[in-house]
């Protein structure tokens, strides 16, 4: 018995009942609209979150004086990262390209009429090309300024904005704890972190200056560098590791008393958290589309009974059993895969709007629309096989008879 | 050799609690190119018999030849082959399938023998021809008479060729006149392309149109008789 014949029978029956079918088909369509947004929209999400790691720094390394189990507390208080540290990570570390040190603290940034708390940070002037940033207005700092301590300092340009407004900071003078500041530099925007941290909120320094003028110390509670390879990241991290615990001198029972974070950690991180959630949201979907499934099933097992007569008449005619399981499983496929496709128009239309109303790019992936289709169809093939055997079974004379 | 030679057919049914024998102890047997009626009252077993002779069913116990094939331990998927290439069937009830058009009705049992759709289409038309319907092909049973219907009907009992017609009751939904042309489609189908047909009525009219009449009272045959 020919398929396109079968389905012909599916479609004329689906066509005679079509509030019913669309009714039934709702739990499909729920259950494949989450897919897809789910899918889609995730994959935005993901997308968003790549970007955002990615303009933070090209290749890059953070390597914080706090040993991991601390990472999470607020305000990084070790300073346990030595300037000889820096220079033996140098010296020993081919792959190292630029590093800078770092230092960071919450501290006022005072002008004539405004005050602003922010993050004020130390590093050299390696970091602006290491962070892969540039200025808007002016210059970053240079070596020379490194060296001499100058007292002068880049601003975030939300920072900028708050103490300024529209006027130029260029070659005005900012107080932090009533010593005056040079504005040479604004940096461009950043946006926030992928941890949802405004990049724009701080303020650089020379770390020499940080260290003498502000704080009063020699060493540095974090390090930034880039290295030359991406593929070498990894290796470069764990090289690095074995530097640091030999200088700290770390016995092997020992934790590490700095944190390592790569870029390639952040993908990782970010990656892991978001499949998380899309499992979750997936799993949501299946649940719908089970829920839907039962409802075919309910349907088909009517169905089955509203057309004992016809299955008779069609076994009187030479039908066999597998003609008729076939016939009715094809039904319920065909159900699940109408359902299916409306479904996946509805669902982009969602991932769409939502797209739009988030400012998300959104990636209907073709993975998802395959995803959702194969499994309404195994949904109908699945839940649509004991109505169609109970139809196949049907003792012929009986079928007949049925009223 | 009989086209059907049955032998101590016994079919019980189970109706709860109770045991029913519709069929006690029946022996027939029919050749090639008869025109038989089975009747009986309501209750006497007549359409057991058909649906068994019709290979609908199996016997409980006695043997069951079809055209020299044992069916009366055949499987479901046996019985329906068998069905669908040595037998026809026209019923009381027309028993179209209403979302096929009147083509598609008599092409079905072809599709189940796996003769192309094309092929199908084209073989149904031209027994449809052959029953006057030639210009309805594309209606719907609803948008047919009931003589028309049990006219697609017959067609759709002819198109595989098969050994044997059974009719059950096939004037009992038509009008006397509408029955009467019927039946004069059977009788010309037995007399000149030598159909064997098997009709059950309970009408003692119908039955006089046949040349054997084979009557059923309680599951067990009291007459069998040629007629003229």
């Amino acid at each position: 018995m020919k398929f396109k014949i079968l389905l012909g029978s599916a479609f004329r029956s689906l066509r005679h009942h079509k509030m019913r079918s669309l009714l039934t088909t709702l739990g499909i369509i729920i259950g494949v609209v989450s897919i897809i947004a789910v899918m889609s929209i995730g994959e935005g999400a993901k997308h968003q979150v790549r970007q955002q790691i990615e303009k933070m720094g090209a290749n890059f390394v953070v390597i914080l004086a706090a040993p991991p189990k601390a990472i999470t507390q607020r305000g990084n208080v070790y300073f346990t990262l030595k300037p000889s540290d820096v220079q033996a990570i140098k010296d020993e570390c081919p792959e190292v390209y630029l590093i800078s040190p770092g230092v960071q603290y919450q501290e006022k940034v005072i002008t004539e009429g405004a005050n602003w708390m922010t993050t004020v940070g130390g590093v050299n002037e390696d970091y602006l090309e290491i962070r892969q940033l540039t200025t808007t207005k002016g210059e970053f700092f240079t070596a020379q300024d490194v060296r001499a301590s100058s007292k002068v300092v880049v601003l975030g340009i939300r920072v900028a904005k708050e103490l300024y407004g529209d006027r130029d900071p260029i070659g005005t003078i900012v107080r932090i704890k009533k010593i005056p500041f040079r504005v040479i530099g604004v940096l461009s925007e950043q946006g926030r972190s992928p941890d949802g941290r405004d990049l724009d909120d701080n303020v650089l320094m020379p770390i020499s200056t940080i260290l003498r003028k502000l704080l009063g110390k020699t060493n540095y509670n974090a390090l930034v560098l880039s290295v030359y390879h991406k593929e070498k990241m990894a290796s470069a991290s764990r090289q690095i590791r074995s530097i640091l615990r030999q200088r700290h001198r770390l016995q092997p029972e020992d934790d590490d008393d700095f944190t390592i974070f790569t870029q390639d950690d952040a993908f990782q991180a970010s990656e892991a958290a978001s499949s998380i959630l899309n499992l979750l949201l997936i799993i949501i979907a299946s649940i719908s589309l089970i829920v839907g499934g039962i409802g075919i099933m309910n349907i088909m097992l009517v169905t089955v009974t509203e057309r004992t007569k016809e299955i008779g008449i069609r076994m009187a005619l030479g039908a066999t059993t597998a003609n008729i399981l076939i016939q009715f499983i094809l039904e319920a496929i065909t159900i699940c895969l109408i359902g299916g496709i409306l479904g996946c128009f509805v669902g982009i239309g969602i991932s769409q709007f939502v797209g739009l109303l988030l400012q998300w790019p959104i990636f209907i992936s073709r993975e998802a629309v395959v995803i959702s289709l194969s499994s309404a169809a195994f949904i109908g093939l699945f839940f649509g096989y004991y109505p169609a055997l109970q139809a196949s079974q049907m003792n012929p004379v009986e079928a007949l008879l049925d009223q | 050799m009989n086209l059907i030679e049955a032998k101590n057919i016994v079919k019980t049914y189970r109706m709860g609690e109770t045991e029913v024998t519709a069929l006690k102890d029946v022996d027939i047997s029919v050749q090639t190119g008869e025109f038989v009626a089975i009747t009986g009252s309501s209750g006497s077993g007549k359409s057991t018999l058909m649906h068994l002779l019709g290979c609908l069913d199996t016997p409980t116990t006695g043997t069951y030849t079809l055209d020299g094939i044992d069916v009366s331990q055949a499987s479901r998927d046996e019985l329906a082959h068998i069905r669908n290439q040595k037998l026809g069937f026209v019923f009381q009830k027309f028993h179209l399938l209403p979302d096929l058009t009147a083509l598609d009705n008599v092409a079905l049992p072809l599709l189940y023998a796996h003769v192309k759709e094309a092929e199908a289409r084209k073989i149904a038309a031209s027994h449809l021809e052959k029953v006057n319907l030639k210009e309805r092909m594309h209606h719907y049973p609803y948008q047919l008479s009931g003589g028309q219907q049990q006219r697609v009907a017959i067609a759709r009992s002819l198109v595989n060729n098969p050994r044997i017609i059974f009719a059950d009751e096939p004037t009992g939904n038509l009008d006397t006149e509408t029955g009467n042309i019927i039946l004069d489609i059977f009788k010309e189908l037995n007399e000149k392309q030598n159909v064997t047909i098997i009709l059950v009525t309970h009408e003692p009219d119908v039955a006089a149109k046949t040349k054997r009449v084979i009557e059923l009272i309680d599951g067990k045959i009291t007459r069998d008789r040629m007629q003229s």
